[in-house]
């Protein structure tokens, strides 16, 4: 497997997706330290670097969908898939390294913005404002999460031989995950009571009514649990903070790895190449 | 003679249609085997299976030996190249880029052998031209660059003219010859096109509906397609003796048919026979093509 590293990341090096993406990472990182100085200078907003370190997550399931489902694509467009099966790689090799290089790319993107947000970041706006140890578990999480992202999108980058099918797939898939994610986080953030205002003997008056719109204890639950399985939910919980169990988190998402590493490897050995 | 690849009764079915059915083909080592077959033959199913990317629905095969059902199968391809229909390049990187990632993928221990790789193919002058831009028969020439990397002694092309021009063509053919000679490369080669496969096969497999009709070896071959005599005769055996005794090349087809070889006068040759008390029934004049060769052993393509 070491052979399928080597040259899969001598690719990436000379990949015209992975330096844009490394470009993108860095001028993002600059792109949101600028507005978010922009909003303290001419509003004195404070800015916490930290919440701009986490930011980055909210997005990356997007970004990693983009350039996952490109640079394996080419595996089947180019046909490095059956060059490496025909010199006698093993699928599952095959596959393995496949996920670990897309993830550690993400990993990596992830990182150097994180990085020029800090280098940047902390003399505009200070220092970190939570516990290191705080800070280092989302990170954790983060990566953890990303990890979950990658196995997802590589189980469909691996199975679907054809280039533009996997791009849509993907991106329609990180997608719909995010747009899940604030429909669920919106329904869960919904007030228990609102006001109302009543006309009483001629006085209008202001009541705090039972908000028809605040789901039940039974749906609260099941859009939590859907908010907490979905890795762009995990995003949205981690970025805001708002994570009532920061543990189960990581088991969420270890899940999702072990299901979609597990199938994806299966259905692979058996897949019928051309 | 060692046999680098052998298959026996293999079968591939996709849903009803099957694909390749009690195929069985030989391959000796130092040959050039030319497996010819019409278009959905089933000569790429039968590669594919070949180089892993398929598993067969019944059958095996056994390359250098290891059967396919060993787990030693996967090691033992990395004795092999391959071209399965197009040449497996990566068309944003260079010639160079697409060989050091090769000999990266095969464990070379270092990228020495690369020059001389691309001067083997003709591609030394390409420089940072990606291979996006290369021509067809640029990009064959690579593929089978790519497929030495490993110096592999078993070396497999699907379709390599598929699309060429005739310079392109002679280009491939060149390089293959030269492979096969040079470097002792066992080379299977498929394709549709019978003149060019006459110029370079050592043997040949002819596919008919998944199944392979005849192998055979390119001096059997040339000895069939020679100008030959078809003699009709009561009784063959009477007739072998004059034929041994006189150097004359023939083979019994049957006990009233002899094939007789070489150019002969029509008229002459009856006078002598008769001369000997050997009696002809009927007498007549053929010789074949490998097209027509083909046609006659594939028939009206009924073989399912």
């Amino acid at each position: 497997m070491l052979r399928l590293f080597n040259a899969g990341f001598t690719r990436l090096c000379k990949n015209k997706l992975f330096w844009l993406l490394t470009l993108f990472s860095a001028c993002l990182a600059i792109f949101m330290i600028y507005t978010q100085y922009g909003n303290m200078k001419n509003y004195g907003d404070t800015i916490e670097v930290e919440q701009l370190m986490l930011n980055y997550s909210t997005m990356i399931g997007i970004v990693m969908a983009i350039f996952t489902s490109l640079f394996l694509g080419v595996e089947y467009s180019d046909g490095g898939v059956r060059n490496k099966i025909s010199i006698g790689h093993k699928r599952i090799h095959i596959y393995v390294s496949n996920l670990i290089i897309v993830t550690i790319t993400s990993i990596f993107s992830y990182i150097l913005f994180f990085i020029v947000v800090a280098i940047i970041g902390i003399p505009l706006f200070g220092t970190i404002t939570i516990a290191i140890s705080k800070l280092l578990m989302l990170l954790g999480c983060i990566f953890i999460t990303i990890i979950a992202y990658s196995s997802i999108i590589t189980f469909f980058a691996m199975l679907i031989s054809n280039k533009t099918i996997t791009a849509i797939c993907c991106l329609l898939l990180a997608f719909g995950m995010t747009t899940t994610a604030l429909v669920c986080f919106n329904k869960l953030e919904a007030p228990k009571t609102i006001q109302e205002a009543i006309l009483l003997e001629g006085e209008t008056k202001i009541k705090e009514v039972p908000n028809p719109k605040y789901p039940s204890e039974e749906k609260r639950k099941v859009y939590q649990t859907l908010l907490d399985v979905n890795p762009a939910g995990q995003m949205f919980q981690l970025v805001g903070k708002t994570v009532t169990n920061l543990n189960i988190l990581p088991i969420y998402s270890l899940g999702i790895i072990v299901v979609f590493t597990g199938t994806g490897l299966v259905l692979f050995k058996k897949k019928e190449l051309k | 003679m060692e046999i680098i690849l052998e298959t026996n009764n293999l079968e591939k079915k996709y849903k009803d249609y099957k694909a390749l059915n009690h195929t069985n083909i030989h391959i000796e080592k130092g040959t050039i085997y030319g497996l010819i077959g019409k278009n959905g033959a089933g000569k790429t199913t039968l590669i594919r299976i070949i180089c892993g990317l398929q598993d067969p629905t019944n059958g095996e095969f056994s390359l250098y030996g290891v059967s396919n059902n060993s787990s030693a199968i996967t090691n033992i391809r990395k004795r092999m190249g391959a071209i399965i229909e197009t040449p497996s390049i990566y068309k944003e990187m260079t010639a160079r880029d697409n060989l050091i990632e090769q000999y990266k993928l095969v464990g070379m221990p270092s990228l020495e052998g690369i020059e001389e790789l691309l001067k083997l193919v003709g591609l030394e002058g390409t420089g940072k031209k990606k291979a996006k831009n290369f021509s067809l028969g640029m990009k064959q020439r690579l593929g089978i660059a790519i497929a030495l990397a490993s110096n592999p002694d078993f070396l497999i092309l699907d379709e390599p003219i598929n699309g060429l021009d005739p310079q392109g063509i002679i280009e491939i053919r060149e390089l293959i010859l030269k492979l096969n000679k040079e470097r002792r490369i066992t080379i299977l080669i498929s394709s549709h096109y019978l003149d060019e496969l006459s110029k370079i096969a050592t043997h040949y497999g002819f596919l008919d509906h998944g199944s392979i009709i005849k192998e055979i070896s390119s001096v059997e071959l040339r000895k069939k397609m020679e100008h030959k005599l078809i003699v009709k005769v009561e009784n063959a055996k009477e007739f072998v003796k004059y034929f041994e005794e006189h150097n004359i090349s023939y083979e019994v087809m049957d006990n009233t048919t002899i094939h007789v070889y070489g150019k002969y006068n029509l008229a002459k040759f009856v006078n002598e026979l008769s001369k000997n008390n050997l009696l002809v029934e009927d007498i007549k004049e053929q010789e074949e093509s490998l097209e027509n060769y083909y046609i006659n052993l594939i028939g009206d393509g009924n073989h399912a």
